[in-house]
């Protein structure tokens, strides 16, 4: 094991992306695993493995030695149980009594990643190999198998079970995997250095840091923990949804560090975000660049709405943009799994300039198609320089709105004409404007795609997947559709990141952004 | 073995599974290196090759989703269709030796009353029982900490899907002072950890939805399949069911005993044999009724809200009917 380390711990002092350490680090554990194979005399069956728990095995065993029933008869557990939990059937006050009921040689997993009592209870990690001896005695056996403690096991029943202990040839369960990882350094604050501050929001700070195992730059994001209420929900979201997404267009989170202080989420760094972009450019960008990164927009927003997951909060700030030109959607602290429809959220989650008129009109409805109006507004953004409806407040943001698209009208929105606050604001009949005047630089295609996201309902807004297809897109050649998730386009040598005519040429000034630098990834 | 207990489906030509059952469920498809972006032909069809396989749309879809009220999802319908319905299970692995499913009954069965107090949704419930169960097959947990750590579930849960959280203080309150704040957000510390904060779940509500809206299902079989699956949170063995499976199974069951034999839908996806050992499960519970220690999903189904849907089902099934297969 200890060989294993070192040589662990020297393909990580590369250069490697985690990922890459990574696979390496599982393959290092099959070599490893196969070596031990070879020393060990233990029986290889043909099942798969996954069938190769400690428990069904003993399962099997008891069987052919027609043992008396695993479990107790249930009259006696429930007679015993009600001696130590006490509850009330009204259903108005509930409580459970207690007494400690430490079993045995039970431990406890009280350590949030007490490496020691993983081990011992995942039996298929790698590590425990050369435990197993230790730990199955009689008495072990009885209380696993819930027999009461007189009953007799044969003979040569516990060398067989040993010598036919399941081979522990399954990958590394994510337990021991996680387990291990904590060894190296995954999962702990002195993994990572901080190097400045890229931005602070009301519940969280960002940091720009390096990672001492890969020496890649990195994103700490710390959020701080209130005592009172825990982790955030957002931030609980946020993490769950991105263990999910796996996608070249969704930022990867690499780490998650857990104190009772903060808790840091350590994603991949990317130079800036879609406004620093915009901003560097002169608000002038090469059309084409304009179009890879609609494209990647919505391939990152096409499979998460494929997971029945929306973003929520899509703005030129979230998107963020590394020097080759890859683009990661960021900030997924208010985006969250569609469960059951019915729940009605809170109105105030998509910033105002990329919100769609349904919800700035009260509608509780959330579909995927909310995303899509603010797609085409960050579109525009791009195509023309300039924020397509800043708006300050509501009905200023639909009053924006409702001067260039026209004022809706029960033909153009069915169903508007008998919403309350619709009525209530009684804009003016505005006519609709041709959007080229607004984005000269736009083609055809491009406006006609661009009309497709801004629809007033709904249901009519094109979907991402839909949007990909727009031959607006052709340009970009038929290879680009039929990537693989986890690929960037940019490994397509047809797809190249052009100058941009406006782009300042001197370097990346480091100071001129100061605190304003990369508000994403904050709320 | 959870990936064997799936089967393609044979009743119906039109949910053929794209791809083999075992291809289907695998979280993690190795993705293959691919030279100069050239695809590797790793999924399906070219011009959609991001679409993760799984079971095709059924007919009636769409419809369904409408009912839901998804109906502006219908690009996505077949998505969220294998994302819901194609959910794995946990593993079938025993729960640690300090817990037996009797207590694990009891603590459920807790959690149920506190879930109905609060008010809360019907997801919250099966998300804050599946992290329990997770959590249960993750490790040990000391038994006198097994109710602080199913509320801290719910917590959690609560988190996830509810939109105004319950105060830990009134959590703690209906925990009858046997946790402080201060453990409650310990042991919420030490889920996330265990669980690698992996919450995600769709839950066998949804599919239990999404199946009756198919299946064109009365409000009352509905309501009753909705208490048949309430009550299979009881049963430590149905967390290693898939979701879908059981909410299949308590929709086959529940139309059975409301218009007897051979009345059901024709199950979509699962065959009668794959439900076969769930159902006898959800009768014997309904049959059961208010035992100690699991009354409360009983009594919260025989409120006048929930039309006495539990006191109903035990009288259906005593009558006498051709033994559930």
């Amino acid at each position: 094991m200890k060989k294993f380390k070192r040589r662990l711990s020297l393909t990580l002092r590369g250069s490697q992306t985690i990922d890459e350490s990574l696979s390496e680090l599982a393959e290092q554990m099959t070599i490893e695993e196969n070596s031990n194979k070879d020393n060990e005399p233990i029986v290889k069956n043909g099942r798969p493995p996954t069938s190769h728990s400690m428990h069904s095995f003993l399962h099997q065993y008891t069987g052919s030695f027609k043992k008396p029933p695993l479990r107790r008869p249930h009259s006696v557990i429930g007679g015993s149980l009600g001696s130590f939990m006490a509850m009330p059937r009204n259903g108005s006050r509930l409580d459970i009594v207690h007494e400690n009921l430490k079993m045995g040689s039970d431990g406890e997993s009280d350590q949030a990643s007490g490496t020691s009592s993983d081990e011992v209870q995942s039996p298929t990690g790698v590590c425990l190999r050369n435990r197993i001896h230790r730990r199955i005695s009689m008495e072990d056996l009885n209380k696993r198998l819930s027999l009461p403690a007189d009953i007799r096991i044969p003979d040569g029943y516990l060398e067989k079970l040993q010598i036919n202990s399941p081979p522990f040839d399954q990958p590394m369960s994510r337990r021991s995997r996680r387990a291990s990882l904590s060894e190296i350094g995954f999962g702990k604050m002195e993994t990572y250095i901080k190097l400045e501050k890229l931005g602070e929001g009301t519940y969280a700070t960002v940091y720009k840091g390096r990672s001492k195992l890969t020496e890649n730059l990195v994103a700490l994001k710390e959020i701080r923990l209130e005592h009172e209420e825990g982790a955030p929900c957002t931030a609980i979201r946020e993490v769950s949804l991105l263990k999910d997404l796996k996608h070249a267009n969704i930022v990867t989170l690499h780490d998650i560090v857990h104190t009772d202080k903060s808790l840091t989420l350590v994603f991949e760094y990317l130079d800036k975000d879609l406004k620093q972009y915009m901003d560097d450019c002169g608000n002038i960008m090469s059309m084409h660049n304009v179009k890879l990164f609609l494209y990647q927009i919505l391939r990152g927003l096409a499979y998460c709405h494929r997971r029945k997951v929306l973003h929520r909060d899509l703005k030129p700030q979230n998107l963020l943009i590394n020097e080759k030109g890859e683009l990661k959607l960021a900030d997924f602290g208010l985006a969250r799994a569609k469960s059951v429809p019915t729940k009605t959220y809170s109105n105030e989650v998509v910033t105002l300039w990329y919100r769609p008129p349904d919800v700035l009109l009260g509608s509780s409805e959330y579909s995927t198609q909310i995303d899509m109006w603010g797609v085409g507004c960050i579109f525009f953004e791009m195509a023309s320089g300039r924020p397509l409806f800043p708006g300050s407040t509501v009905e200023d943001e639909l009053h924006l709105i409702f001067r260039l698209l026209g004022t809706p009208s029960q033909e153009t929105w069915p169903g508007v004409s008998s919403n309350d606050e619709f009525k209530n604001y009684n804009f003016p009949k505005y006519k609709p404007q041709p959007l080229v005047n607004h984005a000269p630089r736009l083609d055809s295609e491009g406006i006609e795609l661009i009309t497709k996201f801004l629809q007033y309902e709904s249901k009519k807004r094109v979907s991402a997947e839909e949007a990909m297809k727009h031959v607006y897109f052709r340009s970009l050649g038929p290879r680009i559709h039929a990537l693989p998730e986890s690929v960037s386009i940019f490994s397509l040598k047809e797809i190249q990141l052009q100058k941009d005519p406006g782009f300042r040429n001197s370097s990346y000034p480091e100071t001129g952004h100061g605190k304003n630098r990369r508000q994403s990834m904050l709320f | 073995m959870r990936l064997g207990s799936f089967k393609a489906p044979s009743r119906r030509a039109t949910l053929q599974l794209e791809e083999s059952p075992a291809a289907s469920l695998n979280p993690e498809p190795p993705s293959a290196a691919v030279p100069d972006g050239v695809p590797a032909g790793t999924s399906g069809s070219p011009g959609r090759p991001e679409r993760r396989p799984g079971p095709c749309a059924p007919p009636g879809l769409e419809e369904a989703l409408s009912a839901l009220g998804l109906e502006r999802e219908r690009e996505y319908a077949g998505d969220i269709f294998a994302e819901v319905m194609v959910c794995s299970a946990l593993p079938r692995r025993a729960l640690p030796r300090t817990v037996t499913p009797e207590m694990r009954a009891l603590v459920v069965d807790w959690l149920v009353q506190v879930h109905e107090y609060l008010g809360l949704a019907g997801d919250t419930l099966y998300l804050a029982v599946h992290l329990l169960d997770s959590y249960l097959r993750a490790g040990r947990v000391r038994l006198r900490r097994l109710q602080l750590l199913g509320v801290a579930c719910l917590f959690v849960a609560c988190k996830v899907e509810e939109c105004v959280l319950p105060e830990p203080a009134s959590l703690c309150l209906l925990g009858a002072g046997s946790f402080s704040r201060a453990e409650l957000l310990r042991a919420e510390r030490r889920i996330l950890s265990r669980l690698d904060f992996r919450l995600h779940h769709p839950g066998p509500l949804l599919c239990l939805g999404l199946l009756s809206a198919l299946a064109r299902s009365s409000h009352q079989v509905t309501l009753l399949a909705t208490y048949f699956l309430e009550l299979s949170l009881l049963e430590a063995e149905a967390a290693g069911w898939e979701p879908g499976r059981r909410a299949a199974a308590a929709l086959s069951l529940a139309h059975r005993v409301l218009d007897g034999a051979g009345s059901g839908p024709e199950p979509a996806l699962y065959s009668p044999a794959e439900l076969g050992p769930l159902e006898p499960c959800m009768a014997r519970a309904a049959l059961r009724g208010p035992a100690p220690g699991r009354a409360a999903v009983f009594l919260k189904y025989a409120r006048p809200q929930r039309r006495g849907t539990s006191l109903a089902a035990a009288r259906l099934l005593r009558r006498p009917q051709p033994a559930p297969r």
